[in-house]
């Protein structure tokens, strides 16, 4: 069993009919369709011929709808010849998650046409739709056959004759068709010329030994045209067998009990429309019913008469034959939102509670609007320019990937289990609070900003100039890369006894003003890196500071100061390690770096000053001052080299002295001059 | 304005040699397997993609029918514009068969190369229907209108995998099933 791949570029094949026309292709095979099809088509009508052919859009892939076909990335097979867009003449096909279009104008211009007898054929999450009206046209269609015909989450829109249609027409001959539809939508089919053979679904079974068994399960069928019914049997002279079995469906016309009698939860006489006509027996809100190429999913509407229709399982253990439907719908969301189960091809992720799980690609400019709560389990791929929009509030399990110019904007509360991937310019802006379970990576021009609220687990990576910007607010495990011109700036408190701030910057990246790490943090800041205002490391910071990086003023440092400035590099004015504390500071300070006013370590203190290294005025070093200066290197005035309880000799001067060093200030007595002094 | 054909290179199941796959503008971007020894690039300079779309027809419109009813029988006349060694294997004693089995047709004749075939049926018999579920059961068999000839294709797999042909040259080197 292989499985060929069918993509734009790089992909086995570029059209379906390329990978079903070949030789390779044989029995029990899958061709699975993936990528970007903005710029790209598949037109020519293909057919299977060979057993157990499973033909699917790969799960999660920009080509596979999320039951609306999106005109852009999303996959369809469009063709216009005068025959089928998909013959299917062997059993075993599966169809999973196409869009297959018939633009064609000739008669018997159907969608699917199951060609041959014996087969057994499944078609799940599949759109088919008609783009012109002709005659004899149908969606799905068998005729003089012993077939199986499976469906589950199928939308069949706007044919000629029917959506689905089980045609054993032929005057004689036993052709047995066992249908089984769950979960599926037919809606304005039957509007060829003078059509009366058609439908919604349609059944035959003309000749008297023909057998034609119809089981629909949580279908809507509505708005056929002329004549014919939702559910149909075919008009004229027909001697065979029909039974219907139908549950938890939903008609324009009185239809359900006329093929049904004993029909459960028959929902007759609705309208479809895009907004509520205050129908007396009910509306089939959707979203779009006037422009190709349509959108049939439902409407999250308090009247909304499709949504929580029914308690009934709609999928889950119910077995037509040997068919077991599942529990999703066309999106693959799980059924049922809430505690009842919607009918037709979508389960709408409505508010109201309950336990919801929302899986969903946003492509092109979608928005995720305001006023949606969801609960839990939110898996979103956002692509193009898609919103994230306002007052959205996630409880729990949010998997997102943004991609291009997403935004996930003002007051987004993701509790836990925020799993995001944000690439090109991705905003996560003011106001998100996730609590717990944060995994981000940033790429492009990502920023995280304004009043971000971590609290546990926040694992990101930012890539080129990803900003962590204001007032945000890491409480532990915070674990980031920043590369590029990464910038975590103001206001960044990590102040739990728990913290584990691992931060790489590089390129120019900034930890600016107010950041307060209590422990752990080790740091990598490289090029014109700055370590700003206010930072107050309690604990383990380890940073190397290369080329132009500056520990700016007021940094206080209690212990665990473990630095390297290369460069240009400065640790300046007012550093203070209070008396007291167990310092570890050992500072490489290279070619001009400078260790400026006010510089207090109590200990430890093992530095390497070179070029014009310059350790100036007030610098305190009580004891354990391990220094090669060189070059124009200064340790200037107010240098005090004694300790009330430090033994003496407290300071150990081993480096070598050259250029102007100045040791002015150094208390008597307390210096153990063992280095050379060149000058 | 110059397109590339993919063109099946092996004759297999109801797949002809010769046969049109899939029509890309130039410059195409083909998959991994989408090359000998399977298909071969046809490449047709001075065309656009809709105009060689038009060699993408199907034949399923080759049956043409017509009829006469008289003493409770229907003669009915089938036309089938293509060569019988153009069509799939079997088809013209499959389609006899087929009609003599379930239709209870009695074959008058069927000359050879393309017909016309002459049958009887009962009158009783929808003809609007025997046509329909002819083609239900033979449209695999029918294949496309129009293919490359099978030295076209030897050519191309000489050549690596590709020739390249004028609009003028394809158009008269693709051959018309119906004619």
């Amino acid at each position: 069993m292989a499985t060929w791949t069918v993509q734009p570029s790089g992909g086995d094949y570029t059209s379906l009919n390329a990978a079903l026309s070949n030789t390779s292709t044989v029995a029990s095979d899958i061709i699975e369709i993936s990528g970007d099809w903005t710029s790209a088509s598949d037109t020519a009508e293909s057919t299977v011929e060979d057993d157990n052919i499973t033909i699917r859009t790969k799960a999660g892939d920009q080509a596979r709808h999320a039951g609306f076909y999106n005109g852009t990335t999303n996959w369809e097979l469009n063709t216009s010849g005068n025959s089928h867009s998909l013959q299917i003449d062997n059993t075993g096909c599966i169809l999973d998650g196409l869009v297959i279009v018939q633009s064609g104008t000739g008669n018997s211009d159907e969608g699917v046409r199951i060609s041959s007898g014996g087969l057994t054929v499944t078609i799940l999450n599949t759109i088919v739709r008609a783009n012109s009206v002709t005659t004899d046209q149908d969606g799905i269609y068998a005729g003089n056959y012993v077939v199986t015909v499976n469906c589950e989450n199928v939308i069949c829109i706007g044919w000629g004759r029917a959506g689905f249609n089980a045609q054993s027409y032929r005057s004689t001959g036993a052709d047995t068709h066992d249908w089984n539809l769950i979960s599926c939508v037919a809606w304005n089919c039957g509007g060829g010329v003078a059509e009366a053979d058609g439908g919604g679904i349609n059944s035959h079974a003309r000749s008297s030994s023909a057998v034609t068994t119809i089981n629909c399960h949580n279908c809507f069928m509505m708005d056929s045209q002329g004549t014919n019914a939702d559910f149909a049997n075919f008009t004229g002279t027909a001697s065979g067998t029909r039974t219907w079995g139908i549950d938890n469906c939903i008609s324009s016309d009185s239809s359900i009990t006329a093929r049904d009698s004993g029909a459960v939860n028959a929902n007759e006489g609705y309208v479809i429309g895009e907004t509520d006509t205050a129908d007396a027996q009910g509306d089939v809100l959707v979203n779009d019913i006037t422009t190709a190429p349509y959108d049939l999913r439902l409407i999250d509407d308090a009247a909304n008469d499709a949504q929580d229709e029914h308690i009934a399982a709609t999928g889950a253990g119910l077995t037509f034959g040997d068919y077991v439907g599942s529990s999703v719908d066309i999106a693959g969301t799980t059924r049922p939102v809430n505690t009842s189960y919607d009918i037709g091809a979508f389960e709408v992720e409505a508010a109201g509670g309950g336990t919801v799980t929302f899986i969903a690609g946003l492509d092109g400019s979608a928005t995720l609007a305001p006023d949606l709560s969801i609960t839990a389990g939110l898996a979103a791929a956002f692509d193009g320019s898609a919103a994230l929009a306002p007052d959205l509030s996630l409880v729990a399990g949010f998997a997102a990937a943004f991609d291009g110019s997403a935004d996930l904007v003002a007051n987004l509360t993701p509790l836990r289990t925020f799993v995001a991937a944000f690439d090109g310019s991705a905003d996560l802006v003011a106001d998100i609070t996730p609590l717990r379970g944060f995994t981000a990576a940033f790429d492009g021009s990502a920023n995280l900003v304004d009043d971000l609220s971590l609290v546990a687990g926040f694992v990101a990576a930012f890539d080129g100039s990803a900003d962590l910007v204001a007032d945000a607010t890491v409480l532990r495990g915070f674990t980031a890369g920043f590369d590029g011109s990464a910038d975590l700036v103001a206001d960044i408190s990590v102040v739990t006894a728990a913290v584990e701030l691992a931060i790489a910057l590089a390129g120019s990246a900034d930890l600016a003003a107010s950041l307060t790490t209590i422990r752990g943090l080790a740091a990598g800041f490289t090029a014109t890196a700055v370590l700003a205002p206010n930072l107050t490391n309690i604990a383990g910071l380890n940073a190397a500071f290369t080329g132009s990086a500056t520990l700016v003023p007021d940094v206080t440092a209690i212990r665990g100061l473990v630095a390297a400035l290369l460069g240009s590099g400065a640790l300046s004015a007012d550093l203070t390690i209070p008396a007291g504390a167990t310092v570890e500071l050992a500072i490489a300070l290279a070619a001009s770096a400078a260790l400026a006013g006010s510089v207090t370590p109590l200990r430890g203190f093992a530095a390497a000053l070179d070029g014009a290294a310059t350790l100036v005025p007030d610098a305190t070093a009580i004891r354990g001052l391990v220094a090669t200066f060189t070059a124009a290197a200064v340790l200037a005035p107010g240098l005090s080299l004694v300790g009330e309880d430090i033994p003496v000799p407290v300071l150990r001067l081993t480096g070598r002295w050259r250029g102007a060093v100045d040791l002015t200030g150094a208390g008597p007595g307390a210096v153990d001059l063992t280095g050379r002094l060149d000058t | 304005m110059t397109v590339e054909v993919l063109v099946n290179a092996i004759a297999h199941d109801n797949i002809l040699k010769g046969q049109l796959i899939s029509i890309q503008d130039q410059p195409a971007t083909w998959g991994s397997r989408e090359g000998l020894p399977d298909y071969v690039i046809v490449i047709i300079t001075g065309t656009t993609k809709a105009q060689a779309e038009v060699f993408m027809e199907s034949a399923v419109n080759l049956f043409n029918y017509s009829h006469v009813t008289a003493g409770g029988v229907h003669e009915v006349t089938v036309t089938v514009d293509v060569p019988v060694q153009n069509l799939g294997g079997g088809f013209k004693a499959d389609t006899k068969a087929y009609l003599e089995d379930t239709w209870g047709a009695v074959f008058t004749s069927w000359t050879s190369p393309n017909g016309p075939a002459v049958f009887e049926v009962e009158d009783t018999v929808d003809l609007a229907d025997l046509k329909d579920d002819v083609l239900d059961k033979f449209e695999a068999k029918l294949g496309p209108r129009y293919i490359f000839s099978s030295a076209d294709v030897d050519t191309a797999v000489s050549n690596g995998g590709t020739i390249t042909v004028t609009k003028a040259q394809a158009e008269a080197r693709i051959i018309d099933r119906y004619a």
